[in-house]
């Protein structure tokens, strides 16, 4: 039928069937700034158009219900070239991080302040309810919102909106434009659904119902006989290759325990066939044609049932090391329909009990450390599942060009993606092109390959584009998850809080396939042990195989985990030993200058390295945040049924993995002066574009503006690990670093040549020149003069950053919430994260990290779990059900804090901070719940119904 | 799949379509529900009720009329809705659905959690409901209850029943979640003694009901004890153990909610 509408002012014709939505209408028009993250349910808003004036999902539309009206899009709002004042009030305070919701939420402030010059919180609040942004914690909008009326009147007008750092510099520790920012606030193409091209082919995938079996026959016949339907995949035809989708440094820790599809199927919602075809609906069609018959097993979804004795095997696998098998290996007993499982150095599993890795380390003499110790206490603590929840979900898009396969990622690791794929295709990594787009949101579930190799695969024996995008069911059973975990603390300690031994017990249920089974659990214990100076410690780390989905890289990477285990054990001591919290944390803390023993145990499957802390916030961090709360002051309500208490955590993370990590970027004069990075960085939204940017600015004495950027593109950017283990700032911000030091090497002695003096007496100046005793040079005539016939080439510099320095980053969680005792509700009324990333190369941009972390895992804390039924089908795999939090769930009073260190191993004393945001919220909220109701949480999440079965209500 | 959209010029043609595709059509008002992905049913027909002027808020006479039509955020911005209502309405915490949600379609989804549904319950809000027979005035329980159908097209709130005592409480796990139990409670208050008492709850069967041993236990009498309350509430419900909590925990929950809309709507006074 034909539409008659109104977009963005000009009148437009549409044909539409009835049942289009109006999202997929406008997608199909070219009018890009609808975004999708939940398949139309309407709950997450990311497809938000201004509908006759009023804010609506365009998903919950019909293509016939927009006839006659007037539609508004974010393409409305940019004058030509130019960002509105709104825009660019956006970029400037720091909410435009993965920019997937960025349009939803323009458009939202555009209608709340076209209806209210000023308007109040509570307004601000309702304008963005419907709009879900898992990045930014939501904090920084209303300084946007602002900001963006300010301008409305003065459109020069500048506001202070973070902390400045380091007088001493121009761009490092200041407030800068993002410089991805315009782009996304514009609503340019530039997330991989953008770059698909007409007439691409469509990728689903069949996925088992069963969280055990095995397949016994598959009929694809009736399928691929179809018209449209282009290639079908299943375990008989897939490359008989074993892989791990974790995307980690080479050789992985994770064990290569999967094929592209496996003839076994291990949790509900595996891999059964891929159906390649010309529509997503002869696809879908497909799909339901391909006869499955299983042999269903026994599945095993919990750690216990995983550990016990004859419990069903998730891997009966033929087992092989690379290097290092056991002298004792047998596989006589193996089923080969359970294919193989490769480590590549020994990891201590033992599929044959379910365990995919182990690992036991320690210090000191733990049994000497609680016969020293006056006061015991020991405690188990568990976590559950829960996503990652991207608003963008998983995306690639494939093609082929030139006899090669270039691979439109949404990904933190592009050359990990490269190696693996190339690995599958049996191919070498020159014939693959992996080109970063911007992603929209990762948190970690994008370090792993979940469905790139698929659609690669396709396109390399298809010769056909491909997309391949999850739905938000397949995001939450078929991507990744946080491990749940139990851990088994045991505190020693002296009468006066002195901790004398630290033991932890902990056990992983990292699902059907081994993806980070050993560095994620290990990292509860990495990241936390190290927080407490103690002689004896000791830890047990087994991980189990299990039929529940996924799991892997979650945003703190185990740490949230082993923080709230470790933390709340800390708080459940001074408790008995009858003192503050705040002062057993005091006593014990790690500090500046000490030598952490204990990380010669923690290497990531291989001996670790003591490392000196080489900076560390702590106390500065306690003392202003204690002060901010009022830590010593007793809250009452007048409410008899609320009752106030208030908590606290420590908290540290690392910053990449030193002696494992490596990064790379290249600076290039340009012809007029300016300059070229190519970066390896992969930018999440986190704001690494614009740190390494500022460092190649602020290194060269150039203006930002001077230099553009092109990062995380394998054809055209030096190698580098990826986004992952808060490497960004330490790893690919340092090696931007290090190659504008190379650079200026380079012009120095150029223009030591072109002013006829020694380097020694030259110096950069800004902007982009260099000056000596006797004259100056800029780097435009410095360029002309190499780039011309006689000169020595274009200037040009590459450089490398590996380390054995680590720079942790330190922190303390703050709470204060109002437990409801008659509905067990949790309120959080006030919550501070105070963070000591080092120098804040982009502080805007490291607040909302540090918002964003906290509130994540405010929802991890109180209210976020996947459910699931008896076979193992998880029952709220979609956004209504499983709730994320939402602006309406801001603590009443939120702040973060940067808390000034200077690192020295760091860029500019720069550290990291968005991973490290993950591991306050759950042991300072538990802690806060016992001190108002005297109850200890010990499970997540801290549900109304758990507080009032601990309160004896029901 | 759809494959016609009708767009009546009357009510009576919105009608005539029904009647002439039957099962296989639906009425579409704002779509929040039908147009959602998860919807049950597979219309082939839809007939939109966007152009059939059903979307004004009227005080006639003191009787306030609501066009089915009218978006529950025209409830929030109308200077004609009791405040209460207006809170129930804000209960629907994402503006974008309330810019489109419609009160006919929320009172037709006629869903348990409804939060807008269950305080009109608790108003006694009758539903002018049409046919080809004709226009039919019933109350908005006889909907709730599957004994009445026909097209919304207004719903009415008569003055005594504005004049009722009204408050809304809803127990949810996130701002953004669906209230796993909503309560609307109102009565009239002749000095401490309630009258009329209507308890309107969802979340604990598959629709919105009304408490009636519960009511009829508390009129007549001064408002007792919040426990007493809690504990009648929960001895009159059987919910059912699902993803969004226990039955044991919905049990007690609807006494806890109940039993706070009492207590709101006691110190607040009128709608």
């Amino acid at each position: 039928m034909k539409i008659q509408v109104k977009v963005n002012g000009v009148p437009k014709t549409f044909l539409a069937e009835p049942s289009e939505r109006v999202r997929d209408l406008f997608r199909r028009e070219n009018i890009t700034l609808v975004r999708d993250g939940c398949d139309g349910h309407g709950s997450c808003g990311a497809c938000t158009i201004v509908l006759d004036g009023k804010t609506v999902n365009s998903c919950l539309l019909l293509a016939p219900q927009i006839e006659g009206k007037e539609v508004y899009t974010v393409e409305y709002l940019s004058n030509n070239r130019e960002m509105s004042a709104l825009q660019s009030a956006f970029v400037d305070t720091g909410v435009v991080q993965c920019g997937y919701c960025t349009p939803a939420m323009l458009l939202a402030a555009k209608q709340l302040i076209d209806s209210y010059p000023n308007p109040s919180r509570e307004q601000i609040r309702d304008a963005f309810s419907g709009i879900f942004c898992r990045c930014t914690g939501y904090e920084q909008y209303f300084a946007a919102v602002d900001l963006a009326i300010k301008r409305n009147k003065d459109p020069n007008y500048k506001a202070k909106l973070a902390p400045e750092f380091r007088e001493n510099l121009r761009v490092v520790g200041k407030a800068k434009r993002k410089v991805d920012g315009p782009r996304l606030a514009r609503g340019e193409p530039a997330f991989v659904e953008d770059m698909v091209r007409p007439g691409s082919c469509h990728l689903k995938m069949l996925r088992s119902p069963h969280a055990h079996a095995y397949v016994k026959n598959i009929g694809t016949t009736e399928a691929e006989a179809m018209p449209g339907v282009v290639h079908i995949v299943t375990h008989k035809n897939c490359p008989d290759v074993y892989y791990n989708q974790a995307g980690q440094g080479f050789p992985e820790p994770s064990p290569y325990d999967r094929k592209l599809i496996s003839e076994k199927v291990r949790h509900v919602g595996d891999r059964v066939a891929a159906v390649v075809a010309e529509t997503k609906e002869i696809a879908e069609e497909a799909i339901k044609k391909i006869k499955v018959e299983y042999e269903v097993l026994k599945p095993v979804f919990t750690i216990d049932e995983s550990a016990k004795k004859d419990a069903p095997l998730v891997h009966n696998s033929e087992i092989e090391y690379v290097v290092g098998a056991p002298d004792d290996l047998d596989n006589s007993k193996a089923d080969p329909r359970d294919g193989k499982v490769i480590y590549q150095f020994p990891i201590h599993g033992d599929p044959r009990k379910n365990i995919a890795a182990s690992v036991s380390g320690g210090i000191g003499a733990i049994e000497k450390g609680f016969e020293e110790a006056e006061v015991t206490l020991e405690n188990v603590y568990e976590s559950t599942q829960i996503q990652c929840t991207p608003v963008e979900p998983h995306v690639v898009y494939t093609r082929m060009e030139g006899g090669r396969l270039v691979i439109h990622a949404s990904t933190q690791v592009p050359w990990h993606l490269r190696r693996i794929t190339a690995l599958i295709l049996g191919i070498s990594e020159n014939k693959i092109r992996v080109i970063k787009e911007r992603v929209g949101g990762g948190f970690g579930s994008k370090q792993d390959i979940v469905l790139e190799e698929v659609a690669a695969y396709c396109t390399w024996v298809t010769g056909r584009p491909v997309l391949f995008r999850f739905t938000r069911e397949e995001e939450f059973i078929a991507s990744r998850t946080r491990h749940p975990m139990r851990v088994r603390v045991k505190l020693g300690a002296k009468k006066d809080g002195k901790l004398t031994a630290i033991k932890m017990d902990l056990e992983a249920n990292t699902g059907p396939y081994g993806s980070h089974c050993l560095t994620v659990p290990m990292n509860a214990c990495s990241k936390s042990l190290p927080l407490f100076l103690c002689d004896h410690v000791k830890f047990n780390v087994t991980t189990y195989y299990s039929n529940i989905p996924p799991c892997g890289a979650y945003q703190g990477y185990g740490a949230p985990k082993g923080s709230y285990a470790l933390q709340l054990a800390s708080a459940e001591l001074a408790e008995k030993l009858g003192m503050d919290h705040l002062e057993l944390l005091e006593k014990n803390r790690v500090r500046d200058g000490v030598m952490l023993e204990i990380l010669r145990c923690l290497g990531e499957g291989r001996e670790g390295t003591p490392q000196k802390v080489s900076s560390c916030g702590l106390g500065p961090a306690l003392e202003q945040g204690a002060q901010m709360i009022e830590w010593a002051k007793k809250e009452k309500s007048d409410d008899p049924d609320i009752k106030i208490g208030k908590g606290v955590a420590i908290i540290q993370q690392g910053s990449g993995l030193p002696g494992l990590d490596s990064a790379n970027a290249t600076v290039n004069l340009l012809g007029d002066g300016t300059l070229m990075l190519l970066s390896g960085g992969t930018d999440l939204g986190t704001g690494l574009d614009t740190l390494t940017t500022k460092m190649v600015a602020e290194t060269l004495c150039v203006k930002m503006e001077n230099i553009s950027m092109i990062a995380a593109d394998t054809d055209v950017t030096p190698y580098d690990d990826g986004a992952y283990a808060s490497s960004g700032t330490f790893f690919s911000g340092s090696a931007a670093l290090n190659a504008a030091k190379a650079l200026k090497e380079k012009i120095l002695k150029v223009a030591s040549q072109m002013l006829e003096e020694p380097v020694e007496d030259l110096t950069l100046t800004f902007p982009a020149s260099v000056k000596g005793k006797k004259g100056s040079v800029t780097y435009t005539e410095i360029s002309r003069h190499t780039q011309c016939g006689t000169g020595c080439g274009q200037l040009s510099a590459t450089a490398n950053f590996t380390t054995d320095k680590a720079a942790f980053p330190y922190g303390a969680h703050f709470s204060q919430v109002a437990v409801n005792t008659r509905t067990g509700q949790v309120k959080v009324q006030k919550y501070y994260a105070l963070q000591d990333c080092g120098t804040p190369i982009n502080p805007e941009l490291a607040l909302g990290q540090i918002y964003g972390g906290a509130l994540k895992t405010i929802g991890h804390s109180l209210f976020e779990e996947m459910i699931f039924d008896k076979k193992g089908k998880c029952l709220n795999a979609n956004l209504l059900d499983y709730k994320v939090p939402m602006i309406n769930d801001l603590p009443d009073d939120f702040k973060a804090v940067l808390v000034d260190t200077d690192d020295p191993f760091g860029p500019y004393g720069g550290k990291s901070v968005s991973e490290i945001a993950c591991n306050g919220a759950a042991p300072s909220l538990a802690a806060a719940i016992h001190d108002a109701i005297g109850i200890w949480i010990r499970k997540w999440p801290f549900s109304a119904e758990k507080i009032l079965k601990e309160l004896g209500k029901i | 799949m759809i494959e016609q959209y009708h767009q009546p010029k009357s009510i009576k043609e919105a009608l005539e379509f029904k009647k002439e595709f039957g099962k296989d059509a639906l009425f579409l008002s704002g779509g929040t529900e039908v147009n959602n992905k998860d919807f049950p049913l597979e219309p082939k027909h839809l007939i939109a009720l966007g152009t059939l002027n059903l979307d004004k808020i009227e005080d006639k006479k003191g009787e306030l009329h609501i066009g089915a039509h009218c978006t529950i955020q025209q409830l929030i911005e109308s200077d004609n809705v009791p405040g209460t209502l207006k809170k129930a309405a804000q209960m629907i915490i994402n503006k974008n659905i309330r810019n489109v949600a419609t009160v006919g379609g929320h009172i037709a989804s006629n869903k348990s959690c409804g939060d807008v549904l269950s305080a009109l319950v608790a108003l006694d809000a009758h539903v002018e409901i049409e046919s080809l027979k004709g226009a039919e005035t019933v109350s908005i329980l006889d909907l709730v209850d599957e004994k009445k159908t026909g097209l919304i097209t207004q719903i009415h709130i008569s003055q005594k029943n504005q004049e009722r005592h009204l408050a809304n409480a809803n127990f949810r796990r996130s701002a953004n979640d669906v209230s796993i139990i909503n309560a609307s409670v109102s009565f009239h208050n002749n000095g401490d003694v309630l009258s009329d008492v209507i308890i309107a709850l969802g979340g604990v069967a598959k629709h919105i009901v009304r408490l009636n041993a519960v009511e009829k236990e508390l009129s007549g009498k001064a408002m007792p004890q919040r426990e007493e309350i809690e504990k009648l509430v929960s001895e009159n419900v059987d919910p059912i153990t699902d993803i969004r909590g226990s039955a044991e925990f919905k049990k007690y929950q609807a006494g806890v909610m109940v039993a706070q809309a009492f207590c709101t709507a006691k110190e607040r006074g009128q709608a």
